[in-house]
């Protein structure tokens, strides 16, 4: 091919590729934005990522390549390390004699030969002869030699770099010592004095609840009253300018989803982000073909690529996003579910907390509420709850400086803090409340932004049970794998931070499970009035137990009226009255979470998405507190 | 650590908010101090307040037995909790004066945010809280100006939620106004009155908003009202004896007659109508509230209907109780900014109101205490009860039966519950029926005194065959009669095989301390 001093744009008129209004209209996002045309190009389908990198090879006077068609050297693509290469944009092809034969898919200056030379242990005296490649074929070729890799350090990274911080071992030796000595030691007491055991381990159980009311209710004042000061504001928006923002990594896991897939593409269309600064990787599993087949049908813009997840144990989320992080090339990231519809203006806020926030702000999570929320009486529920831990809970933590155990999805990392955590935990079923807990352990903040994304509720009550039951078994993972050493944990967290470690992720499965038995002496005496268990109530205890059941069940569902109140959600505000039916169910996901957690700890319940009948509302008529 | 501190109030955000808390700190301290010496003056002079006198015999009950679960029998719960750190007259009148100059305070920068000139909302603030009634609330009646502070708090944290639509200011004010279902009974209709205000003075509502507004502002108090209820029910099976409470009732007929006397409706008009002229400040603000802003009246004039249907239907709502409340309901409920042309008439309410509160006849408790303070002269029956208490004190420990809800003042002069056994103890009932077997002496109402007390009074009367020990103008304390009476009666309490034990004590103290003598 000859080469040319045309520019990319003129060649590209030259070659018919591209309307001259099409150009314009680049150019012009060129000058707001200032990426590189080729880059707007193709996020906006003006060109075919193909014919743009073979015109690029004519500008830079190389040959192209499609790896496709002519495959690299396994062996030679070895030498180089695949995170390495993916950040570069370059692959060895192969290697005859002293000629070293790289496809690059950027302009080779002299220091990126030097840095690849460097990276590849290129000797001085050997030749390097480059050829143009387009980054998809890079990454392509990658996945498919470095498979194996790519399993290990998306599976066991975190395990062989930090044991410690992984759930793969469920119980450590130690814990196992005490957990079975405590147990034992609480049969033998509750054979020898059933009553003073009985007794103990009622008060123990009344105070650990009042301890967790007092610890919400501070929590949620402070929480409450963080509506004055907006995190994010519609000046600190408009004061971002295109040009200034970061590429920004969009993740979204989905496995047997095709239902959605359309709906999600569509409603990531709408976020209000430069799209040529917009990376969308839609992480599909290899035996899910029904997914990708909708995913292609559905002709998704040139920012979006599909990954194929490499179908190995453990089959779950983290380690789908583990495999999108390593693909990643954003400086920031976030994820969402398929069925998510983030509000426009998301990823700008979370740019904009990033910048304002301290150098140490790893993660900004934003609010998840449901569309769904009116289609029956767990719909609601789900609304209540969420709202009042995302709207209230989460804001007081932010604000107490506590660690904060992140949503499932709509959490924006900064990319490289995310890889230098290890990612998440492939085999913590909640994986991202881990990673909240991991990153304030490392002593990186977490924050929250006003912004939502709204969901799909769960509307069954035997999926519902399912997600739960999982969310509980993750908090005792997260649990279990902290406390294996707590003299680092509040070394780390600080005696405020392990405090609200304990509340939050310890104390929620101990609450959801301990909460049936004193349901159950409540009714039993409520309609026996028997004098059995006036023994386990004396006055102290009682008077605890009263405050308990009157004002701390009273004072939540309180809080939860109030949350809806901020979202506008006038009419849910009775359903509050509705929580402790609720809550029952809490305990039976709690109690099959424990189950699980002793059978099968690293099993994903995967929920199932798409039952709703309401279809996905326009976000403008949503509202979200902030708005 | 000190350089840690330093650079903590470097900080501009955090020097702004320490000169907050020193302004707040310092407009406090200047509050309470003429209430302190007023409060001081009549503590040298021996004055004990029938309410102080109540809270703190039941915090000393509490303290000495150990029983917390006696909290939940006791109303209002919230001043009793204030008194439980160390339950001293010292403490209830401490409190008493800090939240009465609280109220001073933030009525004073109410009127500064009105646009009062700082001279006037002081002269303002200083007619409201320096006439005799109010000084009395300030500080002798711990409930209802704890009732007062937390109405008044949670009114600023309505109008914040209705106005700027801020969602903790509702949660706030619903949290404010749950706790005064806890300092007094009345914050229930005040509370759904400053609700139903708050709510309606904003024009424009979403569908739905207003019932969820009022939901949110009231929830909490309707829970704690449930909650009480369902305690009270838990112990004596009745859901509202909170409410019959002799000494803490808001029903006239629950009353002893001495303190409170139901004035039918006719009567209630003209008291409540003294009232109101006998407050100044109330009237004329109200005239000028409706010059500037006519619907206002109607906030006007809620707590008069409140006070005169309170009184009619048979509640109790005492003169410097009632007086106070329209005061602070006028000032609360000033609709905008002072208008310059209105100063002077500001003055002059101000001097009249002043002029009026020390010129209007007092009765009652309000009048002995006034008198006394005026006079420097300490009561004879006040110094005779703390003879008493004084002598009593060194008993030995429950030798002494008594029924503090007549007692009360007793026990509070004792300074201990130890040497009395009391209603709530479990052997009271027990000890009613054959005193000879439980205690040493007996301390009954004596005199005139007697009928003063109605029937809801268990002793009133001496036990037979105990001998007059001691007699006071209003008591009399009887002693148990020889030993050799006691192996008789010892014996047929083994017979009737009547037993206490740590698993029916509860029930015992229901049956035997409660139901039996409501």
């Amino acid at each position: 091919m000859p080469k040319t001093s045309l520019r990319l744009g003129e060649l590209l008129l030259q070659e018919g590729l591209i309307r001259p209004e099409d150009l314009d209209r680049a150019l012009e996002m060129q000058r707001r934005t200032g990426s590189p045309l080729g880059q707007i190009l193709i996020a906006l389908g003006l060109v075919r990522r193909y014919d743009l990198y073979r015109l690029l090879a004519r500008q830079w006077n190389l040959p192209f390549r499609d790896l496709l068609q002519d495959p690299p050297d396994p062996e030679v693509v070895r030498l180089g390390s695949p995170e390495q290469m993916l950040r570069e944009g370059y692959l060895p092809l192969e290697r005859e004699g002293n000629v070293w034969h790289i496809a690059t898919a950027r302009r080779p200056t002299p220091e990126r030969e030097a840095r690849i030379r460097e990276q590849l242990g290129i000797p001085p005296d050997d030749v390097v002869q480059f050829y143009v490649t387009t980054d998809w074929d890079i990454e392509q070729v990658i996945r498919d030699v470095f498979r194996e890799e790519v399993i290990h350090s998306t599976v066991l990274g975190l395990y062989y770099r930090r044991p410690h911080e992984s759930a793969y071992t469920v119980l450590t030796r130690g814990q196992f010592a005490v957990l079975a000595l405590g147990l034992l030691s609480l049969i033998l007491a509750l054979w020898w004095a059933p009553y003073p055991t009985l007794l103990l381990l009622n008060a123990c159980i009344n105070i650990g609840f009042l301890a967790g009311i007092a610890f919400k209710f501070v929590v949620s004042l402070v929480g409450a009253t963080a509506e004055q000061w907006e995190p994010i504001t519609q000046e600190d928006l408009a004061a971002l300018r295109d040009e200034d923002l970061p590429r920004y990594t969009i993740l979204v896991p989905v496995y047997r989803e095709a239902n959605v897939i359309r709906p999600l593409l569509e409603s990531l269309s709408k976020l209000d982000y430069p799209r040529d600064k917009l990376e969308i990787l839609v992480l599909i599993e290899e035996d899910d073909e029904e997914t990708l087949a909708a995913a292609k049908a559905a002709r998704p813009p040139y920012n979006v690529r599909f990954i194929r997840i490499p179908d190995s144990p453990p089959k779950t989320k983290p380690k789908a996003c583990n495999v999108g992080l390593f693909f990643a090339r954003g400086e920031f990231l976030v994820i969402y579910d398929a069925e998510d519809r983030p509000e426009p203006d998301q990823l700008k806020k979370a740019v904009a907390a990033f910048r304002k926030g301290p150098p140490n702000l790893a993660v900004v999570q934003a609010a998840l509420n449901y569309y769904n929320r009116n289609e029956n009486f767990l719909t609601r529920m789900f609304t209540l709850e969420y709202s009042y831990w995302f709207d209230y809970m989460l804001p007081g933590l932010a604000r107490l400086g506590l660690p904060i155990p992140l949503g499932g999805t709509s959490n924006h990392f900064r990319t490289q803090v995310l890889r230098e955590l290890g990612g998440w935990d492939p085999f913590n079923v909640t994986e991202d409340a881990d990673l909240g807990i991991r990153a304030a352990m490392h002593g990186y903040r977490v924050s929250v932004i006003n912004s939502t994304t709204y969901e799909e509720a769960n509307s069954r009550v035997g999926n519902w049970i399912r997600q739960r039951s999982r969310w509980i078994k993750g908090y005792m993972q997260t649990a279990l794998v902290h406390l294996r050493s707590p003299r680092k944990l509040v070394r780390c967290l600080g005696w405020k931070g392990t405090m609200g470690f304990l509340f939050l992720i310890v104390g929620t499965p101990l609450t959801f499970l301990s909460a049936p038995w004193m349901w159950v002496m409540y009714i039993v005496w409520l309609l026996t009035r028997t004098e059995l268990l006036t023994p386990l109530f004396p006055p102290a205890v009682l008077s605890v137990s009263l405050f308990n059941l009157l004002i701390g069940n009273g004072l939540a569902i309180y809080l939860n009226m109030m949350a809806m109140f901020k979202r506008k959600y006038y009419d849910l505000i009775g359903w509050a009255l509705l929580n402790p039916a609720y809550w029952v169910l809490h305990s039976i996901a709690a109690y099959k979470a424990l189950w699980q957690l002793l059978v099968r700890p690293h099993y994903w319940e995967k929920t199932v998405h798409g039952l709703t009948r309401y279809e996905t509302p326009a976000l403008a008529s949503e509202s979200s507190p902030a708005a | 650590m000190a350089s840690l501190a330093t650079k903590r109030l470097r900080s501009p955000q955090n020097r702004r908010r320490l000169r907050k808390l020193l302004l707040h700190a310092s407009g406090l301290v200047v509050m309470s101090l003429p209430l302190g010496l007023v409060a001081w003056e009549s503590a040298r002079l021996g004055f004990l307040s029938h309410e102080h006198a109540y809270f703190l015999a039941k915090a000393l009950l509490v303290v000495d037995r150990s029983r917390v679960e006696l909290l939940g029998l006791i109303y209002p719960p919230l001043p009793f909790l204030l008194l439980l750190p160390a339950p001293t007259h010292t403490l209830a009148l401490v409190w008493n004066v800090v939240l009465a100059a609280l109220l001073a305070w933030l009525l004073g920068l109410r009127l500064a945010r009105l646009g009062f000139a700082p001279w006037l909302a002081a002269l303002v603030v200083l007619a409201a809280m320096m006439t005799p009634g109010s000084l009395f609330v300030a500080t002798q009646a711990l409930s209802p100006i704890l009732l007062l502070v937390l109405l008044f708090m949670a009114w600023r944290y309505v109008q914040l939620f209705t106005h700027q639509r801020w969602t903790w200011a509702g949660f706030v004010a619903g949290l404010l106004l749950g706790l005064g279902f806890f300092a007094h009974a009345y914050a229930l209709v005040y509370g759904v009155v400053l609700a139903l205000v708050g709510v309606f003075s904003v024009r424009k509502r979403a569908p739905g908003e207003l019932q969820a507004s009022l939901l949110v502002l009231t929830f909490p108090m309707f829970m704690a009202l449930g909650a009480w209820s369902y305690t009270n029910w838990l112990f004596t099976s009745d859901p509202f004896y909170f409410l019959r409470h002799p000494l803490s009732s808001p029903f006239v007929y629950a009353r002893p007659p001495s303190s409170w006397t139901a004035p039918g409706w006719t009567q209630a008009f003209w008291r409540t109508w003294a009232d109101v002229l006998s407050v100044p400040l109330y009237m004329g603000l109200l005239v000028l509230a409706a010059s500037v802003r006519p619907a206002s009246l109607i906030v006007y004039l809620l707590p008069w209907v409140w006070i005169f249907v309170a009184r009619g239907g048979g509640l109790v709502y005492e003169p410097p109780f009632a007086q106070l409340t329209l005061t602070v309901a006028a000032l609360a409920a000033w609709p905008v900014r002072l208008p310059r042309r209105m100063q002077p008439f500001l003055v002059a309410l101000a001097v009249l109101h002043l002029y009026q509160g020390y010129t209007t006849p007092q009765q009652d408790e309000l009048r002995m205490w006034w008198q006394a303070l005026v006079q420097h002269q300490t009561h004879p029956s006040w110094r005779e009860e703390q003879a008493i208490g004084d002598e009593l004190r060194s008993f030995p420990r429950q030798s002494i039966l008594l029924d503090d809800r007549v007692g009360y003042r007793l026990v509070a002069r004792t300074g201990t519950t130890e040497v009395f056994v009391l209603p709530s103890d479990p052997i009271f009932g027990l000890a009613m029926e054959m005193p000879e077997r439980f205690v040493t002496y007996v301390l009954v109402p004596h005199g005139a005194s007697v009928a003063h007390y109605g029937p809801w009074v268990a002793l009133l009367r001496p036990p037979p065959n105990f001998v007059l020990l001691e007699a006071w103008t209003n008591w009399a304390l009887y002693q148990r009669p020889p030993r050799a009476y006691v192996g008789v009666v010892a014996k047929d309490l083994l017979t009737r095989g009547l037993r206490l034990s740590k698993v029916s004590e509860r029930r015992t103290f229901v049956a035997c301390g409660v139901r039996k003598f409501l």
